[in-house]
């Protein structure tokens, strides 16, 4: 728990100054604050007195508008700290997201992430904010009015002070268990979402079965079940306030009990009860606060241990040693030999012998079955994954020397299911170039044969996609990746089925204009139309990992093989679908 | 102390309007929810109000001491006379009625807290209930639509969110109320002139709180929008991490987010200075009321007007009332999100159901009886599509003008190209959808005329990628455990040969299957489906063959389970298998909605149609394995 705790200490030594300032400004509250029921004491006893009081009433709110400025400028402070602290530390947790290589992502659901660089720094701000500040004040708080309240009467003091710590004990205990049959709570939330969810999509299935009735009784378990957590929840609390006021109000009981008996002997005054209830009231807050300002220590300790193991991640594919930094640019030769990846933590080939060889200005299409490694293959060329075995040269270096900056500068991916932000059309194909000119952005649609359809677009290139290009039909969705991973003008262009929603036409075309636009650079295609392989120079057929034939399209329709059935089949469907 | 602070539950972020306007219409259908629970709720205000009351007598208990004292003393007014003579005894009796006042307190405040949350949770409880019950009975069209999430949150967070309104917005509103109220009317018994001091800075305190929610109000609808976006934008770049990473535009992302995250801090900021000044605010108001009190007081007691006992209970109370004002500044943004639930759930429950399950018009002929437990199929009903058109939307016809008919024992396999329109025959059979023109006769009797779940029971329906729902295999099998017992369903599992393949499982038929079915294989879960059809011993059997591969002992398997199902039933199959389209008794070829071509399987090749071309793309290649 402090180890991780640990990391956060930089980020508050950046703001040193003003956690000082804050510290110091709760300090001198403390003492202001404990000012109050002195002089409210002193007033009474004039009063009694009979003597005039106006200095008191002008001192009491003399005090209280120092403290309540106080009071305002140390929450600003220390809690605007906690909020910096808070920035900072997203910042760069999201910078370290952003280089964590691609494993790190497969294994974890987006909701997990998003609940770190959420809810998870929230717990650390609110222990560095409001946790820290409840608890110095408590303390000074507590000191302060411990040595005023002695001076006065010890003896009432010590009686007082007994039932205290058990104020912030049982807001620890209950808050605990509150949060722990919150947890219970939501997770019974998560599992009636979890059940409807699975009624609401399988709807159709219930209904062809005539469940609606034995449903409704499903859900009526589900929603005891809910139900019950509920009840856990209301058994904790139905204790835990009603025993917070039972105790301070056996800290008020004392006072007036003993107290009124020590006056009845002469040992305290009027005013000084008063002080007393005063001080009551002024203790009351802070004592609460600490036991809540336990919990968030020890919140905020589980949530930094969480942050912490992220910045732990190894980032696995980065520059190093090997790093040849005086390439600066790639020219798009590609050399494969025996290139082998095996499936996470075993032997089993994804990959296995694979040797290509592509001069730049040479376009070669993979075909094959789902599984068959084509994806990998690509991923391999661009870096994303290592080779187990074998070797990968780029104009004739290591692939693994050339800096990543430069590597992923010359690499044009596009893939099947393109992932588009939420923004235009115009500004998701400048994703890697952002200085593009308009008429390069005119170009690329145009090779992506995407100009007439952004023309009926509302707004042309300034139209909105949608969360994830919604907007957009599947084919457009990847032509627009198309476009983008053709505006950085890649040495390697690697398209991973990347136009199966386009049709056949179309995608001809696209890849025959992509023909001379690609003159000199170097194109790896994966695709599942015979068609489109045809364009290729080489076309490799791949099978569970390895190469089971390769040649142009010719050979392969000469040699009456796999590539011959593939598109013998593909010839007869599109035969069919233009049957009308 | 009278009552502590209860801390309250922060509101959801995101899911609250940016104004608390109190729609009176709402209000009276949440009562309505409530009503049932009435006599908790008032049980439950009863004791709140009689724990403010208790609560408020605590300055009184300070006042009598004092008189105490001050009668000890010899001057006046001294202690009221019920009081025992001996001041010594007098304080402990008042000691004593405070730890007895305390006591009865606790025992009012956990009964309160009891019977509130209680009926809060009960009420919820029917209402999640009513929902549901309402969701299930929207027709199946409706589901295209709603987004299956939304449904979900109005179940299930939205009725909690209501509840807060409930339970921390009415009755915790009430209970301040009646506190400050019983401390009134004390205050002005004891002194009308103190006690007008006091009420004349509450207004302050009320003006203080409208100023506050004046200015944190936008405040925390831009926290909720800065945290949205953070939100939004963070989900969005962690699915889409791989594009920033081979697009490397990891800076740009991360000076996006450092904008987002900014403008995140500042909206924070201004929430936090809107309420940074409130409580020092309140607080100060409570250190003026006490310097006046004191003023006014040394004026008053002069001329004798007030004793010090009374000054000293006075103090007191201008520490309670003020304390209700900053709980309620707590609740306010709580009641916000739950105003916004309660609309959400309201306007879901107004929303129509799937049209009467009865006929439209009265059945003219006798309705076939439910097949028996043990399944007698003596009463087989045919089925026939009359001239149907069908649309899902406008005019994009997916059914043009199908007429086709499965007589009683028969089976007719539907073949055709992706998108023809085959699965659609199927939801018309179950209703799911209404066709645009044309009729459906099963059994003779139109579709309409049918009760809907009685027109169900009649067929037995295996849809295409067959849905499994959390629980065991067997009860996937028997997904109406009224209809099908343990035999029938064990029964059904061996003739679909689903048996061997369960039995090598360690809980066997017990074996959990995971959320949807996530831990058997697409295979598996086709014959889970076949057997839950036969268990289900159906009049008529519809079957939309999966097209999904699967490894070829189970394709063997699957392939005997449906020879198994089909076996002497009245059948429409939609096929992708060699082995379902030559065992048919005829087949129909669906081209862009229309039946193209109708015959059997070899006549269909002889002809060299449509169906020729199909069976090379489909079947072909099943005839070598």
């Amino acid at each position: 728990m402090l180890s991780a705790l640990r990391i956060v200490i930089p980020y508050m030594l950046r703001r040193r100054w003003r956690y000082t300032a804050g510290l110091a400004a709760l300090l001198a509250r403390a003492l202001l604050a404990v000012g109050i029921p002195f002089a409210l004491g002193m007033g009474v006893d004039a009063l009694a007195a009979g003597e005039p009081v106006r200095d008191y009433a002008a001192a009491l709110v003399g005090l209280a508008v120092a403290k309540a400025i106080l009071q305002y400028l140390s929450q600003q402070l220390l809690v605007g700290a906690a909020r910096d602290v808070e920035e900072d530390l997203r910042e760069d947790l999201f910078a370290r997201l952003t280089q964590l290589p691609q494993r790190f992502y497969a294994e974890r659901p987006v909701g997990e992430l998003l609940s770190l660089a959420v809810n998870d720094i929230v717990a650390v701000r609110m222990l560095l904010g409001p946790g820290l500040l409840q608890f110095v004040e408590a303390l000074f708080v507590g000191t302060l009015a411990l040595g005023l309240m002695s001076a006065v009467d010890w003896r009432l003091t010590l009686l007082i002070f007994l039932p205290i710590p058990f104020i912030s004990l049982t807001v620890n205990y209950y808050g605990k268990r509150t949060q722990e049959s919150f947890t219970a709570l939501q997770q019974r939330l998560a599992a009636l979402s979890a059940f409807l969810e699975e009624r609401f999509s399988g709807l159709r299935t219930l209904r062809a079965y005539t469940r609606a009735e034995a449903e409704r009784e499903r859900f009526r378990q589900v929603n005891e079940g809910y139900f019950d957590a509920a009840l856990a929840l209301i058994r904790v609390w139905r204790r835990f306030y009603p025993q917070l006021e039972l105790l301070t109000g056996l800290t008020w009981a004392a006072t007036l009990g003993y107290g009124g008996w020590r006056i009845l002997e002469g040992a305290m005054t009027v005013g000084d009860l008063t002080l007393f209830l005063a001080s009551l009231a002024l203790l009351t807050w802070p004592v609460i606060g600490l036991g809540w300002a336990l919990n968030l220590v020890e919140r905020g300790a589980a949530s930094l241990e969480r942050i912490h193991q992220i910045f732990r991640t190894p980032l696995q594919i980065v520059d190093g040693p090997h790093t040849d930094y005086s390439i600066d640019g790639v020219r798009g030769d590609l050399e494969l030999e025996e290139a082998a990846v095996y499936f996470p933590g075993t032997e089993e080939p994804i990959l296995d012998h694979i040797s290509l060889h592509a001069a730049s200005g040479v376009m070669i299409a993979i075909v094959g079955p789902v599984g068959a490694g084509k994806t990998t293959l690509l991923n391999l060329v661009a870096r994303r994954i290592e080779p187990a075995r074998g070797r990968i040269l780029l104009d004739g270096a290591e692939l693994r020397s050339v800096p990543l900056a430069v590597l992923r500068a010359s690499v044009g991916f596009a893939v099947q299911e393109p992932f588009l932000f939420d923004g235009t059309v115009r500004e998701n194909m400048l994703l890697g170039r952002p200085d593009a000119e308009a008429w390069e952005v005119d170009e690329a649609a145009r090779i992506a044969q995407l100009t007439g359809e952004i023309a009926d677009l509302p707004e042309g290139l300034d139209t909105p996609v949608g969360e994830q290009g919604a907007a957009l039909s599947g084919g457009q969705r990847q032509r627009v990746a198309l476009a983008r991973a053709l505006l950085r003008e890649p040495r390697l262009l690697l398209l991973d089925d990347s136009l199966s929603s386009v049709d056949l036409e179309t995608e001809v075309a696209i890849l025959e204009r992509l023909r001379l636009y690609l003159r000199n650079r170097t194109t790896l295609y994966v695709t599942h139309r015979a068609a489109a392989a045809q364009l290729a120079d080489e076309i490799l057929v791949l099978e569970r990992g390895q190469v089971v034939e390769r040649g142009s399209h010719r050979d392969l329709l000469a040699a009456q093989g796999r590539y011959y059935d593939i598109y013998q089949r593909q010839m007869l469907e599109e035969e069919l679908i233009h049957d009308e | 102390m009278t009552s502590s602070p209860v801390p309250v539950r922060p509101a959801p972020a995101g899911s609250a309007p940016a104004t608390l306007a109190i729609d009176y219409a709402l209000l009276r259908r949440l009562a309505k929810v409530l009503e049932p629970y009435r006599r908790w709720i008032l049980g439950a205000l009863a004791m709140a109000g009689a724990h403010a009351l208790l609560g408020a007598a605590v300055p009184f208990l300070t006042k009598l001491v004092v008189d105490v004292f001050v009668g000890a003393e010899g001057a006046p007014p001294g202690p009221p006379a019920w009081l025992p003579a001996d001041p010594r005894q007098s304080v402990a009796l008042i000691a004593g009625v405070y730890l007895a006042l305390l006591a009865v307190q606790y025992l009012l405040r956990a009964g309160q807290i009891q019977w509130m949350s209680l009926a809060g949770q009960r009420a919820m409880h029917s209402l999640r209930e009513r929902l549901f019950a309402k969701l299930q009975a929207r027709p199946a069209a409706w589901f295209d639509r709603a987004p299956v999430g939304r449904l979900v949150a109005a179940v299930g967070a939205d009725v909690e969110s209501l509840n807060d309104l409930f339970t921390s917005g009415f009755v915790a509103v009430t209970a301040d109320l009646l506190l400050l109220l019983f401390c009134f009317v004390w205050m002005f018994w004891f002194s009308p002139a103190l006690a007008a001091v006091v009420l004349a800075l509450t207004p302050l305190g009320v003006v203080l709180l409208w100023a506050f929610r004046r200015r944190s109000r936008p405040a925390e609808t831009e926290v909720r929008g800065a945290v949205g976006s953070l939100q939004g934008f963070l989900a969005e770049q962690i699915a889409g991490m791989a594009t920033v990473q081979l697009y490397s535009s990891e800076q740009d992302a991360l000076s996006r987010f450092r904008e987002l995250n900014a403008e995140h801090r500042k909206a924070q900021q201004v929430a936090l200075t809107a309420q940074a000044w409130f409580l020092p605010a309140v607080e100060l108001l409570a250190a003026v009321a006490a310097a006046l009190l004191l003023v006014v007081a040394g004026g008053l007691i002069e001329r004798q007007a007030v004793s010090l006992s009374v000054v000293v209970a006075f103090v007191q109370y201008g520490a309670i009332v003020f304390r209700p004002l900053q709980r309620m500044m707590e609740r306010l943004s709580s009641l916000q999100a739950a105003f916004a639930a309660a609309e959400r759930i309201f306007s879901l429950l107004d929303e129509p159901v799937e049209e009467s399950a009865e006929p439209a018009r009265p059945a003219p002929a006798p309705v076939a009886s439910r097949p028996s437990k043990k399944g007698n199929k003596s009463e087989a009903l045919g089925v026939e599509f009359d001239g149907v058109w069908f649309a899902y939307h406008g005019e994009d016809w997916v059914l043009r003008d199908v007429s086709l008919r499965v007589d009683p024992g028969e089976m007719v396999a539907v073949v055709g190209h992706t998108g023809a329109g085959k699965t659609t025959l199927i939801h018309l059979l179950l209703r799911f959808y209404e066709p645009q023109r044309g009729r459906i006769l099963v059994g003779g009797r139109d579709l309409r005329e049918w009760p809907r779940e009685e027109l169900r029971r009649q067929f037995g329906s295996v849809l295409q990628d067959p849905r499994l729902f959390g629980g065991s295999i067997e009860s996937n099998i028997r997904l109406d455990p009224d209809a099908v017992d343990r035999e029938q369903a064990l029964e059904a599992a061996r003739r679909v040969r689903l048996d061997e393949f369960v039995k090598k499982l360690p809980q066997g038929y017990e074996t959990p299957v995971g959320e949807r079915g996530a831990s058997l294989s697409a295979g598996q879960r086709q014959l889970i489906g076949f057997a839950r059809a036969l268990a289900f011993r159906p009049q008529f059997l519809l079957l939309d063959e999966a097209t999904s591969a699967v490894d070829p002992e189970t394709e063997a398997r699957i392939r005997e389970g449906l020879a198994k199902l089909v076996e002497g039933s009245t059948s429409l199959v939609i096929a992708h298998r060699l082995s379902t389209v030559r065992r048919a008794d005829r087949i129909l070829v669906l081209h862009h909605g229309r039946v193209r071509e109708t015959g059997r399987h070899q006549e269909l090749l002889d002809a060299r149609g449509l169906y020729w071309k199909l069976y090379q793309l489909q079947f072909q290649d099943q005839e070598a394995a």
